[in-house]
């Protein structure tokens, strides 16, 4: 038997493995089978019917093909050799309007205040399926509207179409078991597990899966209407698995992050740290202009009087002089490439290595959180920001020669020098013996406080950039937002310190950059459209049994 | 023809006893030869293979008596040739379809047959356990059968090494807590696994993928005890009662205004008529037939026109627009409400929907709020019409089929009595004045005409 089988949908053949599922098959010819309680990166459950479709299997010995017994659902049945799918008949229209009248009877239809409206599979397909006048003369069905599940989501009963996405998150994905529906029939409802305060790290998802706004969240709710948003595709940094978000702004501000589906990476889902980091970086202390302690500069210098006093501080180094050079794991790929050229092609050659600018935030977990709080360490050191290139100097080489007053420039980028020392105190009193200390930083913090020349960048939702994860996948982040003050973007900053310092930036253009890194050309993609999903590929897909057999 | 069928008498297939007596202890079972069949089936005197009592199985024409009336030794036949793990049997004794209520007889009259049957289903499956799940309210069922399997664990007749024969068989008696939904054979196979009732999506199909995981076969009570005599008698034995389509007895369970009421076993074929009048003595005095599910709740009424057309086996429920199902027959007495009967039924429905599909969870619900509109005068003309339109609908569109067990007696009483939805609308009331009439003695209203003779009492 070939592992691979070759169907039409709708009249367009489509070759996909044996086992995808007929609705995955159908996306690889654009044709999308409405559907709520599917969802690429759950266990199918098949409950909601919406999916259903004329499927047509093929009998080699009768020669003909045969409809199915009992309408399929697509969800669920697989693409099989030979078979027809007709996804756009008036009998599948029907029975896609009769799942939509039925879902409509019972739900409050509360749109105005739904936080959810904009974005709700049940409005997205009544509007599409059935756009019929709600005629019903029965009363609703009444059920608990303003529930917490823990202190980060609200459950509206009323809303809630039952389709199960939530419990299948907590029983098969965060595998936390918090939620499950219970009572039967259209007393149904979801509830939280007895004792669960569902506090655990991935909590949020239920409530970007929830194809409606029964599962809100507090972060959330009655904050924005989701048509003002704007959606800017980015990076979460942190941890080191870069899960692809969205981050949903106002060009100022960020209102909420949620995750975009990248397989490789993070699969459909984020953890709650990730989606908190707006808060954090909305809370930074920065500085709109260059700060310098420097007498010939004056306190506050303009960029082009800064950029010239530390090019030629830099180009002083040149000649086997004493630079070290402490990059960061938040630098993206792109402004890594130029920091180590200028580090050891146009000062000839510096010591290097990179901090640890974080050091707080979410335990490693087995789903997504990694134990290393910065994004990008694996995609700075192949850029060519190489710990201890030169004679084998790593961070606590280059301290140990900054504290015998060996290093006469230090360049850091980012913050969190402090890290590597006992106090605060101990790092001001070694940093003291360095005659020139630049920071480039998108965060005033204790070095700041004593650095000869601060020189703002743009930090991770202001700028364009790439990181690289420590499973070596790299991913694009995007600008969202306007940049704070004068703050520059660090690779053109540091392209042009390499022309400052005497010699010559790496590349010209970003996007040169990018190709001399010889990046995965999937970096940016929205999503990936084979049905895989890597995180959750060694686990049955039969809801039934993942904890005891595998199918 | 009376010769053609069994009514009483000790070589019924199902009901081989006399009734009325202590026929449940093993010590009774044995004299009706009892285990014998067991015995020589193990010791390999009888069939060469197990696939040989599998091949008599199919040629005996039996079919599951749990409602869809599904070839049984087919089924066993779809058992995968290398089986992923231990090869389960489940005993489906969930009868939870009002008007069913006859898997209890075999059960609290007759428990040994079915645990022979489960030891021989057993073997010719090539099984070594086997759970039997009974409903929750079937109490006096539950006691009789763990008394049973323990009497036969006592006796040797279950365990380990049966017989000396090297064959092991385990029989667990399991307690539902009353859901309909966990009759459905996967909604059982969930319960059975402790978790929530709720039917499986299909495929794959439980002799793949079934209990834990394993390949099982799901059926009837009735189903396995008949296995008893057929292994015992042959195909041809069986055969010699029913049709060529509907072969061997059934057990039928008769309710409503008939002078006896019970559970009669009778050749599959035998007329309706000739069952009512004979084995359950007529309607009550004064009450005429005015109508008949046949099958158990979930089938399409049908008017006593056609009713005394029918014979009892699946061909001619068919041709006359309704089917045979768990042999649950509800006759209704002239006076009956039919609108009122149907909201009662659709009640059921709503209550035992298990809800994850959409159509049934939301249609039971909806069908008998708009029933019960009707039958209390407070609908429009168009409410009949929305109504069957809405039960088409919930139609063939679900996991299991409940949903259509709900449309289909929604369709088939406005079907065939339309008159009286419409008769409700015009007069903005129900013509009963909301109530069944006095011969049901549901409300405990008016004095009900006693049951002559009941066919049976049950003891606990
Ligand atoms: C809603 C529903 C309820 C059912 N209830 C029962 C039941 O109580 N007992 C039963 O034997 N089969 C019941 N069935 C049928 C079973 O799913 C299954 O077909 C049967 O147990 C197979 O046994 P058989 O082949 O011996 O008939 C039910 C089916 C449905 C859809
Ligand atoms: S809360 Fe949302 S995700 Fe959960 S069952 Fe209801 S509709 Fe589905
Ligand atoms: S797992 Fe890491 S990268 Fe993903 S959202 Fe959480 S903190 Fe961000
Ligand atoms: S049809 Fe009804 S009872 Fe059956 S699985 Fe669906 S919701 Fe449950």
């Amino acid at each position: 038997m070939s592992d691979q089988v070759t169907l039409t949908i709708d009249g367009k053949e489509v070759t996909v493995p044996r086992g995808t599922k007929v609705i995955e098959a159908a996306k690889q010819v654009g044709v999308e089978i409405p559907h709520f309680c599917y969802h690429p990166g759950l266990p199918v459950d098949g409950n909601c019917r919406m999916c259903i479709a004329d499927v047509r299997t093929w009998n080699a010995r009768a020669e003909k093909h045969f409809p199915a017994r009992r309408p399929a659902v697509t969800c669920w049945t697989d693409a099989e050799e030979n078979m027809q799918v007709f996804t756009d008949t008036d009998e599948v229209k029907k029975s896609r309007a009769t799942v939509m009248e039925f879902l409509l009877i019972n739900h409050p239809i509360d749109c105005p205040i739904c936080d959810k409206a904009g974005e709700c599979m049940l409005q997205d397909h009544y509007m599409q399926h059935d756009g019929k006048r709600s005629e019903l003369r029965e009363e609703k069905i009444h059920k608990p509207r303003l529930k917490p599940f823990g202190e980060r989501i609200v459950y509206n009963g009323e809303r809630c179409i039952l389709c199960s996405r939530c419990t299948r998150f907590t029983a098969h994905v965060s595998k936390t078991h918090d939620l499950g529906i219970v009572n039967r029939g259209d007393r149904a409802v979801v509830e939280l597990a007895q004792g669960s305060t569902f506090d655990n790290a991935y909590t949020d998802n239920v409530s970007d899966i929830c194809p409606v706004g029964a599962l809100t969240k507090t972060d959330f709710r009655f904050k924005k209407r989701v048509w003002f948003l704007k959606h800017t595709d980015s990076v979460c940094g942190g941890c080191s698995r870069n899960c692809n978000t969205v981050v949903d702004h106002d060009r100022a501000e960020i209102v909420r992050i949620m995750p975009r589906r990248r397989d490789e990476v993070n699969g459909h889902f984020m953890c709650n740290e990730g989606r908190d980091i707006y808060k954090s970086l909305a809370a930074t202390v920065r500085t709109s202009a260059p700060i310098s302690r420097v007498d010939e500069l004056g306190a506050g210098p303009s960029w082009d009087d800064a950029l010239a006093w530390a090019g030629g501080k830099l180009g002083e180094q040149k000649k086997g002089g004493k630079l070290a050079v402490i990059g960061s794991p938040w630098m993206s790929n792109e402004e890594a490439l130029v920091l180590g050229h200028l580090a050891g092609k146009v000062c000839k050659s510096a010591w290097m290595d990179i901090k640890n600018d974080v050091i707080e935030g979410y335990p490693a977990d087995d789903l997504l959180h990694t134990d290393d709080h910065n994004p990008n360490r694996a995609g700075v050191i192949a850029a060519g920001v190489v710990p201890g290139k030169k004679d084998g100097k790593d961070l606590a080489a280059i301290q140990e020669a900054i504290a015998a007053g060996e290093v006469e420039v230090l360049l850091v980028w980012g913050t969190g020098l402090a890290n590597h020392y006992d106090s605060v105190e101990a790092m001001h009193e070694a940093v003291a013996k360095v005659p020139v200390v630049i920071q480039l930083t998108d965060a005033m913090d204790a070095l700041s406080e004593v650095a000869q020349l601060v020189l703002p960048v743009r930090n991770w939702a202001e700028r364009d950039g790439t990181w690289t994860n420590f499973e070596g996948h790299t991913s694009r982040f995007r600008k969202a937002l306007r940049p704070h003050g004068q703050a520059r973007d660090g690779f053109e900053l540091l392209s042009a310190m390499c022309t400052a310092a005497g010699g010559k930036p790496p590349v010209k253009t970003f996007k040169d950059a990018r190709k001399k890194l010889k990046q995965d050309p999937d970096s940016d993609v929205r999503e990936v459209a084979d049905g895989e999903f890597a995180f959750y590929k060694g686990q049955s897909l039969y809801r039934h049994h993942s904890g005891t057999t595998e199918v | 023809m009376e010769s053609n069928y069994p009514v009483k008498g000790k070589d019924q297939v199902l009901l081989n006893f006399e009734r009325g007596t202590e026929s449940w202890p093993l010590s009774s079972y044995l004299t009706r030869g009892g285990y014998s069949t067991a015995k020589s089936v193990l010791s390999g005197g009888k069939y060469d293979s197990p696939a040989d009592l599998v091949g008599v199985v199919k040629a005996s024409g039996l079919r599951g008596r749990g409602g869809a009336g599904f070839p049984t030794g087919l089924k066993w036949s779809f058992l995968p040739k290398e089986p992923s793990g231990p090869i389960q049997l489940v005993v489906n004794a969930d009868e939870s379809e009002p008007g069913t209520f006859k898997d209890r007889v075999i059960m609290e009259e007759n428990p040994h047959q079915l645990i022979e049957g489960c030891v021989l289903s057993c073997w010719a499956i090539e099984s070594a356990s086997c759970y039997i799940y009974i409903r929750g309210e079937y109490v006096p069922a539950i006691k009789r059968m763990v008394a049973a399997v323990d009497e036969a664990y006592a006796a040797g007749h279950l365990g380990e090494d049966i017989y000396g024969s090297g064959f092991t068989c385990h029989v667990t008696v399991h307690s539902g807590a009353g859901a309909y939904i966990c009759g459905e054979e996967t909604g059982l196979i969930e319960s059975l696994e402790g978790k929530k009732g709720q039917p499986r999506i299909k495929p794959p199909f439980p002799a793949v993928y079934g209990v834990f995981g394993y390949p099982t076969i799901v059926n009837n009570v009735e189903s396995i005890a008949a296995v008893t005599y057929i292994a015992h008698a042959g195909a041809d034995s069986y055969r010699q009662w029913g049709t060529e389509k509907s072969a061997g007895t059934k057990l039928f369970s008769v309710s409503g205004p008939v002078k006896r009421p019970g559970v009669y076993e009778v050749a599959m074929g035998y007329p309706f008529k000739d069952l009512l009048e004979n084995e359950c003595g007529g309607m009550l005095d004064g009450v005429a037939l005015k109508a008949l599910i046949v099958g158990g709740s979930s089938v399409p009424v049908v008017n006593a026109e056609k009713a005394l057309k029918i014979n009892m086996d699946y061909e001619s429920c068919a041709e006359n627009d309704t089917l045979l199902g768990s042999g649950g027959v509800i006759v209704i007495g002239e006076g009956t409400c039919m609108v009122r009967t149907l909201m009662t039924l659709l009640r059921f429905y709503h209550h035992e929907s298990c809800g994850q599909c959409t159509p049934c969870r939301e249609g039971t619900g909806w069908i008998e709020r708009i029933v019960t509109r009707i039958e209390n005068g407070d609908a429009r003309s168009g409410d009949i019409d929305e109504l069957y339109r809405i039960a088409d609908n919930m139609e063939l569109r679900t996991i299991c089929t409940l949903a259509d067990a709900a449309a289909w007696p929604t369709k088939s009483f406005i079907e065939v009595f339309r008159d009286e939805f419409e008769a409700h609308i015009e007069q903005g009331k129900c013509p009963h004045d909301n109530q069944f009439p006095d011969h049901l003695n549901l409300r405990g209203g008016g004095k009900p005409q006693r049951h002559a003779d009941p066919e049976h009492a049950f003891i606990a």
